[in-house]
This record gives C-alpha cells, sequence and structure tokens, in this order.
C-alpha cells in the first residue's frame, strides 16, 4: 500500500480500534492532540505539512504496539512471572499425558487385532496429538493469567524458601536415575507388547501377525522372562543410584540370553509363517525371511549388534564409575 | 556514542525523568510543552518515552488531568497530585543523598 492520504485519521482508527471501546475516545484524543502539537514543531522549522506528518507518525510507530503501551498490555504471551511454572508444567505434564494416551492407543488397537504397522501408527499420532493439545491447553491459561491477574497476587515465586531448594545429587546417580527411568518405562511398554502379540492363525483372516505359532510359543515367554529380569535390574540399578560390574554382568548375561532365544530359530526361519507373509502380499516373503534369507541375516546382525553395545555400555558405565577410575 | 554507554546512561536516567516530571507539573502542563521544558532544561527524554509515563503517572494517581477546551486545539493538562508532591520530596531526598554518597566515593578513592 501506498496511499498517503489522510495518514494520521487512519493512524488514529487503527490504534484505536485496537483498544476497547471505553478507552477508544481518550486515546484518540490524546494521540490527536499529540499528533497535532507534534507536527506543529516540525513545520515550525521549516518542515512542509506533508514530511511533518509523515516523520511524526514514523516516530509513533506500529499503531498496534502503541495501544498495548497505552492499555499496559503485555507485548509477550507468557512473561517471567509464569515462565518457569508454564515450563516446569509442560515438562512434566506433556511427556505423561502423551504416554500414558499413546499406551491406550496402542492397547485399544491390539484389542482391536490391528496390524502391527496400524499399532504404531495409532500410538505415534494419539501421543503426538495429545503432547500438542495439552501443550497448548497449559499455555492458554498462563497466557490468560498474564493478562488478567494484577501484578503481586498469584506470583508462584512468591512462596519460595530456601529449604525448598533440591536436595543435592551428584552427576552420576542424577544420569544413572535418568537413564533407568527411561530404561524401565521403555521396558514396560516392550513387555506389553510382546505378552499380547498374538502368531498368526489361519482360520482367522484378520490377524495379520506374521509370527509363527509353534516357535512363538515358547519364544513369547522367553522374550518375557529377560525383559523381567532387565525391568529388576533396571530398578534395582535405580535404588542404588549407581552403575556397578554386577550389573554389567548380569546385563552380559541377559544380552547373551536375548542373542541365545532369537538368533537360532531367526536363522532357521522358524520366526515368520510363510502363510501370513504370502496373505501379506509379500510373494517372496518367506524366501527373504527364511533360512539364509537377506532379511534373515540383516535381522540376526540387528539383534546381534544392539545386544553386544548394549552389554559393552554396562561395561563402560561401570568401569567410569569405579573407584580406580574416580580417583 | 557507544552503544554500551548509551545503555548504561539509559538505566541511569530511568527514574529521573518521572521525577522531573512531577517537579515541572506543579503548574499545570500539556504533553508537548512538558516535553520541550524538559528537553530545554537538559532533561533528555523521547516522546515515546514521555506520553506512556505519563499516562502510568495518572493511573497511580500521582498526577491528575484536564481536558482544556477553550482553545481550538482540546488539550489535556496534568498537574502534580498531593501523593505526586509527596513522592517528589522523597525521591529528591534520595536523589541529594546518592550524589553525597557518590562524591564520597570519589574522593575516599
Amino acid at each position: 500500500m501506498t496511499n498517503r492520504n489522510d495518514l494520521t485519521a487512519r493512524y488514529l482508527d487503527a490504534a484505536a480500534g485496537q483498544v476497547p471501546e471505553p478507552q477508544r475516545e481518550a486515546l484518540r484524543l490524546e494521540l490527536a492532540e499529540r499528533i497535532a502539537d507534534t507536527m506543529d514543531a516540525k513545520q515550525s522549522t521549516g518542515a512542509s505539512a506533508e514530511s511533518a506528518e509523515y516523520d511524526t507518525l514514523t516516530e509513533l510507530g506500529h499503531p498496534a504496539k502503541l495501544a498495548a503501551d497505552y492499555l499496559d498490555r503485555p507485548l509477550v504471551l507468557i512473561g517471567p512471572r509464569y515462565y518457569l511454572l508454564w515450563r516446569k508444567l509442560v515438562r512434566l505434564v506433556v511427556p505423561i499425558a502423551a504416554g500414558v494416551a499413546a499406551g491406550g492407543a496402542a492397547i485399544g488397537a491390539l484389542a482391536d487385532d490391528k496390524s502391527a504397522g496400524a499399532v504404531i501408527g495409532e500410538l505415534w499420532s494419539t501421543g503426538v496429538q495429545v503432547a500438542v493439545f495439552v501443550a497448548a491447553g497449559i499455555t492458554v491459561v498462563f497466557a490468560v493469567f498474564e493478562r488478567t491477574v494484577p501484578d503481586g497476587e498469584m506470583d508462584p515465586g512468591s512462596a519460595w524458601r530456601p529449604e525448598l531448594l533440591p536436595e543435592i545429587t551428584t552427576p552420576t546417580a542424577r544420569a544413572v536415575r535418568r537413564d533407568r527411568v527411561a530404561e524401565a518405562v521403555w521396558l514396560v511398554v516392550l513387555g506389553v507388547f510382546v505378552a499380547v502379540l498374538r502368531p498368526y492363525s489361519a482360520s482367522d483372516g484378520s490377524r495379520h501377525w506374521v509370527l509363527d505359532g509353534g516357535t512363538w510359543q515358547w519364544l513369547q515367554w522367553a522374550l518375557l522372562a529377560i525383559i523381567a529380569a532387565e525391568l529388576v535390574m533396571a530398578i534395582v540399578t535405580l535404588a542404588r543410584g549407581r552403575w556397578t560390574w554386577t550389573h554389567a554382568g548380569v546385563g552380559l548375561a541377559l544380552n547373551a540370553a536375548t542373542i541365545a532365544v532369537l538368533v537360532p530359530p531367526l536363522l532357521r526361519g522358524r520366526v515368520f509363517d510363510p502363510a501370513a507373509l504370502r496373505a501379506l502380499d509379500w510373494a517372496d516373503g518367506p524366501a527373504q525371511l527364511g533360512q539364509g534369507g537377506h532379511v534373515t541375516a540383516i535381522l540376526v546382525v540387528a539383534v546381534v549388534a544392539l545386544c553386544a553395545w548394549d552389554a559393552v555400555k554396562g561395561f563402560l558405565r561401570a568401569a567410569k564409575q569405579s573407584p580406580a577410575a574416580a580417583r | 556514542m557507544d552503544p554500551d554507554h548509551s545503555q548504561h546512561l539509559q538505566e541511569l536516567r530511568r527514574g529521573t525523568v518521572a521525577l522531573a516530571c512531577l517537579i515541572r507539573l506543579r503548574t499545570p502542563e500539556y504533553g508537548y510543552a512538558l516535553l520541550e521544558t524538559l528537553t530545554a532544561d537538559g532533561i533528555d527524554v523521547d516522546a515515546n518515552t514521555l506520553y506512556p509515563l505519563l499516562r502510568r503517572l495518572e493511573k497511580q494517581g500521582l498526577v491528575s488531568s484536564e481536558w482544556n477546551t477553550d482553545e481550538a486545539r482540546p488539550r489535556k493538562f496534568y498537574t502534580t497530585s498531593a501523593a505526586g508532591t509527596e513522592l517528589a520530596a522523597v525521591l529528591t531526598t534520595d536523589w541529594d543523598r546518592l550524589d553525597a554518597s557518590l562524591r564520597r566515593l570519589r574522593e575516599g578513592a
């Protein structure tokens, strides 16, 4: 827009439009006085009427900002008064709400006998949606507080006392805790997933689990036992607050057990049901996932690599924390 | 001017504009005239600072205002209230105390 006519009238309209009706006329009058006086001063030093008006309005700045100043309305969504509380709530509530909702959605999808892809899709989309809604909801509440609660009232920082300071935790204890909590949550999710997985059954076409019934009968329990043992180990480390050589050893044994139960049936092509793979329109699936198949090789390497890395990680952590390293 | 210097100067002067207004407005004055008087007396103030400041002082009851419609252009005249006069006295005392302290610090060093 390059229309330079009626600039003052347009400025007054734009600024007055930003404030509620009762204050509109007062702002208009004050602003008109200010603009006229400033223009007079500029013209008295030789400026033309047009350039005086143009410069005056330029100096006033954006009418919305001027109106916000006039109303003492904050130009930030959430100011320093509530920012820390807002951040704390978002960090605490959003992951829990998203996790619970995603878990619920996944269990619901599993109960409906949906495919693994559909279950993961459901889990992911519900988690993201709930996270966005909860974060937006918390933000809206604080933005309203920021604008409606007068200064000095309901200041979350006002009740702070020195004794509220958190206990001192060593960096390692904190790292152990964070790590172990994440691992425990992951193990529970994995355990639920393994527990509800059903093998393929030719009599019921809607069940598209591609697992072989005979193998899964024992493999399911073996995996659940390993997950349970890992969970116990995670909780014990959590309670102790440190990694030890014993834990590294137990971790090694559990990873060896995982390889021992998963790799032989994978190599022999006994984990997946060929009929189920064909039912999924994957014609060469039985060959790829069978004995000597390419996908089989990738899976075996992946399982061994993950287990080996997990075992090595246990020893690295124990070594970092052993008295010899601490000195 | 060095941008660092101007920021510190601005911080140092922040409260003095309010005090200068409270002192000057013992006699009624409208916005632009006040701006010119303060500038002429060596109180550097920007219009974008002064007008919102006047409104804030009015909201806090430190100045009162009245529209003068005698002339062709209606103008809002501000006057320091009783509470404003009281605050100006407190601020002036503190200003003098700070001045003395700084003088002692400079001479003692």
